[in-house]
This record gives structure tokens, C-alpha cells and sequence, in this order.
């Protein structure tokens, strides 16, 4: 194995542990554990409450055929 | 309409589990490593890289984004998800591919998954123990496969029989539901993968000189045959291709898979870190594990020639030809194939679970069936349409669906995501749906890649339309197509079974195609009946 295929193993390997890494020690530090979806989803379809950020949300599909 | 409960993620880890295990597949283990010591070994990892950075990643962000968007207006797979964005009575149509493509995938996945089962019990009971020659284990796969005569089976019949075992693993699977289903066997499979790989490479890589005759054939030199550059290739655009294509196909976007699983998402519940979790793990097992295992165990008993040669010949026989001959010379050979073919079987149940589940998100969210009574309609269907795959394999049947379901209509619904998310979401848009409840901020002007993206996909798919579809689509109808300056053809014998399955496909969009159609007319009725 000469030089350059160590090179190029050794970043490549590292690129992707670096990148696992740095996202599994954000994943493992944020503070929510469990995620859960709505109880209840409303399909009358309606932007529903509490969505904080509604600029340029388009209004809901409107079923049309 | 009474409000209606949708399935949910039990931990945060379950969906980026279940999106890795999604992705993981034979592909990581198979193709890229025949990938990188065809295209210029080490040198294959800069177009590889640039390719994940510019088209992987970006289109795992989308996909993650528009599938928790969707699922915000209770939409789980792609109709459905591209209605809520686009707003136009076309996307819901356009959206069918997002059945289309996992629905023909999983008839024959699940087949070829089958066979990573029946391998790793015939490495445990050393069924091919006496095998040293890959032609004798290509007349036992063809004999298993009941396409050939001569190897150790008479019919068909142990093969159907593994195949039945897989396709109930998968459907108990999907019949259990989201968490308790999908999420624990992911959670389940995916660290059992991760260290079955990892005792595999320590395995190859303490193989030292296997032959005290052949001291070239070490494990350095076959680490060397791997990763040594030969920059030369960088001016080929077909290694560019391949690495662009590799990339695509392994993240297994342009699915609709990873929609669904966003899907369940709150509105709030961050994708910008998930989906790059995933993305990371899926690299993890493809250049780490993947990368490390079959060409360089491959090199050491079969030489630089005969390593490159299996290669060639392609993913399957890289894996249930090359590998089971390979496993056979080193010492406890039986227990290091079961690992082997039982990690393959791994990868390929967390992969086929996930095609299922848009299917069964469909019937659910658009026409308000329980995930029971949806697994077992699609149950009943895929079974009976898996076996056009398995007594068709001599055929080319499996080929056929692959070419269909697995290469065109996967690469076409992955463009139309794109190119609906530029249109109809937008880049600042898009952008910031990315980032609602992020807890990762990717800097700013890393929103513009999505453009590139599109451009480069575009590219891509023209390619690959001109110089592999076009002959593709051509050959059974009697034209062998050449792409080049001028194009020319030639006659080729006319293949009345592969039109007959490509008739048969054409029916199941139909079909599909008449179900969204129903979806939607059951839904502005109901609408109107309540107004």
C-alpha cells in the first residue's frame, strides 16, 4: 500500500467518523429524548395551532381532483 | 371528519435508525467496493465525497423536509406530500412514483434478501463447504436459483421456501406497526450490524498472508489494491458517473421511504441534524465496513486479476459467488459466512421494511384504513406479484423490474423532488422548514447546493437516459442501440417476456394512478358532503 492509498484511506475513514461523531454527540446532548407526533391531527385540513412559523406556509391542499 | 391518530416515533434514535437502516443495504456491502476498485481505487473517494456533499445530502434534506411537512397535513407518503406542497391537481399524479418505485423494488428485493438468509444457514450447516472454485459455486447458486442444473438443489423449492420465511418476516413487521415494528427491529438490527461488520473486518484484517507461497497476496497489499489512487481516472466522466450514481442509490432517496418516515414527525421535531445522522451512518457502513470486507478478503485468495474480475461481473456475484469460495479458505470459515450472509439478510430486512411502509401509509392516511387491514392487502398483493420475479429470474424478469422500479422511475421521482421543492417550497422557504425545531444550524449560504443539485441530477439522468436507458428500453423489442457519434443499431431477437412484464408494470401505475385518482374523489366528496 503506498503512501497515497494510506492518505486517502486515513481522511476518508476520519471524514466519516468526525462526521458521525460530531452528529451522535449533538443527537445525544440535546435535551428531548422522545419525539412524539400530535395526538390528534386535524385532516379538515388547516395549518394547525401552535405552528410557530407561518410565513409563506402555503394555504392547506383543497382536495381538488 | 372526527380527528384521526397517526402512528408516531417511539425515541428519536428509532427514525434515524429506521432512515439508516433504510438505506444500508446489499449496496454498501456489494457495490461500492466493486465500484472503488474499478473506477481508480482511492481516487474513486473525490467524486465519491463531492458527489455525497453536492447531491447525497441535499437531497436527504429535502426528502426529510417535505416527508414532515406532509405528514403535518396528516400526508404519508408521496401523492399525498406533493399535493400539500405543490397545490396543483397534476402532483398528486406525479406523486404515484413514490408508490411505484418501492412497491417494484420490494417484488424482487425481497427475493434476493431471501437468498442472504438461505445462504447464511448454508454456511452454518456447510452446505458449499466443498466448494473452492467460483464456477462451482455459480452452478450451486444457479441450482438454488432453479435456473441451472448440476449444483446440490433439483428444484426450486428450498429457494421458494426461504423466500416465504422472508416475506412473512416482512410483513410481521409491518403488520406490528411503526414503533413496536419497524423502530424496534431497526434498533435492534442496526448495532447487531455495526458489530457483526466490525468482528468481519478484524477478522480480514488479521488474515495476514493467508498462502506462505504468495507473499504478494497480504492483507496490505490487498488494502493497497483497494485504496491506492490512480488519478488518471478523474478525467473519465464515467467514474464521475459512477460515483454520482453509487452515492444516489445508497442513501435510498428518490423512494419516497424516507418521506414516510419524516412523516411521523411533529411539526417541530428536527430534521436539519436527523437526516444528517442517517446520511453519516449509511457512509459509516458503506466506506468503513463495506469498504474493508469483500475486496480486500477477495485479493488475498484470489489475486489482483481474480478480485478484478469478480468485480466486474457484477454486485450478486460478487457477494454469492466470490464471497462464499473466498470464506470457505479461512479457518472457521462456516462461522464467518453465517455472519457474513445473516449482516447481508440484516441490511436487507431494514431496507425492505421501508419500502413497504409508503404503501401502507397510502391506504391509511388517503383512504382511512387501519395499518392492519393495509399490511395485509399489500401483503397479499406483493406476494402474488414476487413470483413473476422468482420463476422469472432466467427470464430477466428480476432485471426487468430492477430497470423499472430500481434505475429509471427512482431517478426521475428523485428529480421531480428536487425540482418541486426549488418550484414550489423555494430555497428561503425550503431552507427555513429545513431549519424549524433544528438543533443544528448549517451555515447559511449552504442553501444555494440544492440548485446544484438539481443541475447535477439533471445531468445525470440525461446520461444515463441516452447512453444505458435508451438501449435498455430498445433491446427486447429487437434494436441493439449504440450511443455514440452518429448512433447506429442492429437487429437483436425480439423478447416476448420482457415486454410482457414491462405491459404488466404499465398496468400497476394505471392501477396506481386510478387509486390517487379515488383517494382524491372520496376526499372532495366527503368535503362536500360536510360543507
Amino acid at each position: 500500500m503506498t503512501a497515497a492509498g494510506w492518505i486517502f484511506l486515513v481522511v476518508s475513514w476520519g471524514a466519516i467518523l468526525a462526521l458521525c461523531g460530531f452528529c451522535f454527540w449533538k443527537v445525544m446532548t440535546t435535551t428531548r429524548e422522545n419525539i412524539h407526533a400530535p395526538l390528534d391531527i386535524d385532516t379538515d385540513e388547516h395549518e394547525p395551532q401552535g405552528d410557530a412559523d407561518t410565513r409563506g406556509t402555503p394555504a392547506p391542499p383543497q382536495g381538488a381532483a | 371528519m372526527a380527528p384521526r391518530q397517526r402512528e408516531n416515533w417511539g425515541t428519536r434514535l428509532g427514525i434515524i435508525f429506521a432512515v439508516a437502516g433504510s438505506a444500508v443495504g446489499l449496496g454498501n456491502f456489494l457495490r461500492f467496493p466493486g465500484q472503488v476498485c474499478q473506477n481508480g481505487g482511492g481516487a474513486f473517494m473525490i467524486p465519491y465525497f463531492i458527489s455525497f456533499l453536492l447531491l447525497g445530502i441535499p437531497l436527504c434534506w429535502i426528502e426529510w423536509t417535505m416527508g414532515r411537512y406532509g405528514g403535518r397535513y396528516a400526508h404519508g407518503s408521496l401523492p399525498g406530500i406533493f399535493d400539500a406542497v405543490v397545490q396543483r391537481p397534476w402532483a398528486k399524479y406525479a406523486g404515484v412514483l413514490g408508490l411505484f418505485v418501492p412497491l417494484v423494488i420490494f417484488f424482487y428485493y425481497t427475493y434476493v434478501e431471501s437468498w442472504c438468509l438461505a445462504y447464511s444457514v448454508f454456511s452454518l450447516l456447510g452446505s458449499y463447504a466443498q466448494i473452492d472454485k467460483p464456477e462451482q459455486m455459480q452452478a450451486f447458486l444457479s441450482a438454488f436459483q432453479g435456473i441451472g442444473s448440476g449444483g446440490k438443489f433439483t428444484s426450486i423449492g428450498v429457494a421458494y421456501g426461504f423466500f416465504l420465511l422472508t416475506f412473512v418476516a416482512n410483513m410481521v413487521v409491518i403488520y406490528v406497526g411503526l414503533a413496536r415494528g419497524i423502530e424496534l427491529l431497526c434498533k435492534i438490527a442496526i448495532p447487531v450490524l455495526l458489530v457483526a461488520g466490525i468482528v468481519l473486518l478484524l477478522r480480514i484484517l488479521t488474515l495476514g498472508t493467508p498462502d506462505p507461497n504468495r507473499i504478494d497476496m497480504n492483507i496490505t497489499h490487498a488494502y493497497g489494491f483497494m485504496w491506492n489512487p490512480n488519478f488518471s481516472v478523474l478525467t473519465q466522466p464515467k467514474v464521475w458517473l459512477a460515483a454520482a450514481g453509487q452515492v444516489f442509490f445508497t442513501l435510498s432517496v428518490g423512494l419516497g421511504a424516507i418521506m414516510t418516515y419524516a412523516s411521523y414527525l411533529r411539526a417541530n421535531d428536527d430534521v436539519a441534524l436527523s437526516s444528517t445522522t442517517a446520511a453519516g451512518m449509511n457512509e459509516l457502513f458503506e466506506v468503513i465496513i463495506g469498504g474493508s470486507i469483500v475486496i480486500p478478503a477477495a485479493y488475498l485468495f484470489l489475486g489482483p486479476e481474480g478480485t478484478l474480475e469478480a468485480a466486474r461481473r457484477g454486485t450478486f456475484d460478487l457477494g454469492f459467488v466470490t464471497m462464499p469460495v473466498v470464506l470457505n479458505k479461512i479457518p472457521f470459515g462456516e462461522i464467518f459466512g453465517f455472519y457474513w450472509f445473516f449482516l447481508l439478510f440484516l441490511a436487507g430486512i431494514t431496507s425492505s421494511i421501508s419500502l413497504l411502509q409508503p404503501l401502507v401509509s397510502f391506504l391509511e392516511d388517503e383512504f382511512g384504513w387501519d395499518r392492519h387491514k393495509a399490511a395485509i392487502a399489500i401483503g397479499i398483493f406483493c406476494f402474488v406479484i414476487s413470483h413473476a420475479c422468482i420463476f422469472g429470474l432466467g427470464a430477466g424478469v428480476l432485471d426487468e423490474f430492477d430497470f423499472w422500479g430500481g434505475q429509471l422511475a427512482i431517478s426521475i421521482c428523485a428529480l421531480l423532488e428536487v425540482l418541486i421543492f426549488l418550484r414550489y417550497m423555494g430555497i428561503e422557504r425550503g431552507w427555513r422548514e429545513l431549519h424549524r425545531g433544528a438543533d443544528v444550524q448549517w451555515p447559511a449560504w449552504l442553501r444555494y447546493v440544492f440548485v446544484i443539485t438539481a443541475v447535477y441530477l439533471g445531468a445525470i439522468i440525461m446520461y444515463w437516459a441516452a447512453f444505458e436507458w435508451l438501449p435498455w428500453i430498445m433491446k427486447p423489442f429487437g434494436y441493439l442501440v449504440t450511443m455514440g457519434l452518429p448512433p447506429h443499431w442492429r437487429a437483436a431477437p425480439v423478447q416476448p417476456a420482457i415486454l410482457w412484464t414491462r405491459a404488466g408494470l404499465l398496468l400497476m401505475l394505471l392501477v396506481l394512478l386510478a387509486l390517487v385518482r379515488l383517494a382524491w374523489w372520496r376526499r372532495a366528496r366527503r368535503a362536500g358532503g360536510a360543507a
